[in-house]
């Protein structure tokens, strides 16, 4: 998410600074008189611009005020992808039989229970779990502070292997998507076994 | 600068949004025969019928232009490292990765555990480890290969799936 952000960013700005340094040169060169004396000694707004608007008022403003709102709009959509939506999901619903039942389970529980799961290995400091998207198919968000002189391959068996498997079972999803970030952390003063 | 360049995104959608919808309300009241709202635009006509290309104003303001539009360019394309380094996949729904401001504190402790070493600063991104560190004393003799040797091996441990090459310089402490 925070990277999708500073992709439009680096793709606005960019295109943004584009634009200003074409109006930027276009300017100073017809003020230098690179495009020619006549064009650098006319007033900023010529009569043929103001003649032609004054030609053309009634249908110039309606383009020039639906271009504005175009803008508006553009901008607006830019300003609210700069704002984090909570995607936190507060419950979701196991996978129903055909008794007409269901249940619905409590992400907050569902998700300290994987964390308090992972957090079981030795090499483990600590670790956060966020359950996001929609109710009909959960997806896990885990972040894990592992000891650095820790065996990682182990750590990322248990926790891909065994810890999300029997996530996996309990909540019953059946393709469970998971974004793990593990984080390294200084190792403590006794040796890990 | 990821920071700076979010601040300024913000702004200048703020700005945008704000000017945009101030200039459709403009035209709108214009064409009902109201007076201007905020924006003074009989007087910037005025102005704009006064003002000559090649005056030293218009000058000004396309300089001012041109280097906003500089900075915005660069601000856009300036690399930023990421914010974590993939891991080696293993399941196909399973995104696993490692952050980086952690990679690198973690890959400056396996280089001060080199005895000799003073400190070390190490900059990661997706294809190398950059580590510079200072020895404790004046010779540093062969303490870029054992250096490299305890980067490599903590690098090696991850599994990255870019599998970034370390890049380390050691310099002496000045006597």
């Amino acid at each position: 998410m925070s990277g999708d952000v500073d992709r439009i960013n680096r793709y606005v700005l960019s295109s943004l600074g584009f634009v200003l340094i074409v109006i930027g040169g276009y300017g100073l060169a017809r003020s230098f008189g690179s495009l020619g004396d006549r064009y650098s000694t006319g007033a900023f707004l010529s009569t043929n611009v103001t003649s032609f608007v004054a030609r053309n008022s009634e249908w110039f403003w309606v383009v020039a005020a639906l271009a504005a709102l175009l803008v508006g709009y553009l901008a607006w959509r830019w300003l609210a992808s700069q704002i984090p939506t909570p995607n936190s999901l507060g419950q979701f619903e196991l996978n129903s039989d055909d008794s007409g039942g269901f249940t619905c389970v409590r992400a907050r529980a569902a998700a300290n229970g994987l964390a308090r799961d992972i957090a079981r290995h030795d090499a483990v400091r600590a670790a956060r779990v966020k359950l996001i998207a929609d109710a009909r198919s959960p997806e896990v968000e885990v972040k894990v502070d592992v000891y650095e002189n820790a065996d990682f391959v182990s750590v990322r068996a248990y926790v891909e292997d065994e810890a999300l498997e029997r996530f996996q079972r309990m909540i019953d999803a059946v393709d469970l998507r998971a974004s793990i970030e593990f984080n390294l952390s200084e190792a403590p003063a006794r040796s890990l076994a | 600068m990821r920071t700076l360049s979010r601040l300024v995104a913000a702004a200048l959608a703020l700005a945008l949004t704000a000017g945009a919808l101030l200039v459709a309300i403009e035209i709108v009241l214009a064409g009902v025969g109201a007076g201007p709202l905020v924006v003074p635009y009989d007087s910037w006509y005025s102005n704009g019928r006064s003002t000559m290309w090649d005056s030293a104003v218009a000058r000004r303001a396309f300089i001012l232009v041109l280097i906003l539009g500089a900075a915005l360019l660069l601000m856009g394309l300036v690399r930023r490292r990421p914010l974590s380094l993939p891991l080696s996949t293993r399941h196909e729904l399973v995104g696993t990765h490692v952050a980086r401001r952690g990679l690198e504190r973690s890959l400056s402790r396996a280089a001060t555990s080199v005895e000799g070493v003073e400190r070390a600063t190490v900059a990661a991104s997706d294809t190398r480890a950059r580590v510079l560190a200072t020895a404790s004393r004046h010779e540093t003799g062969n303490l870029k290969e054992l250096v490299t040797a305890a980067v490599n091996e903590r690098l090696g441990g991850l599994r990255l799936a870019g599998q970034p090459s370390s890049d380390v310089s050691v310099k002496g402490m000045k006597s």
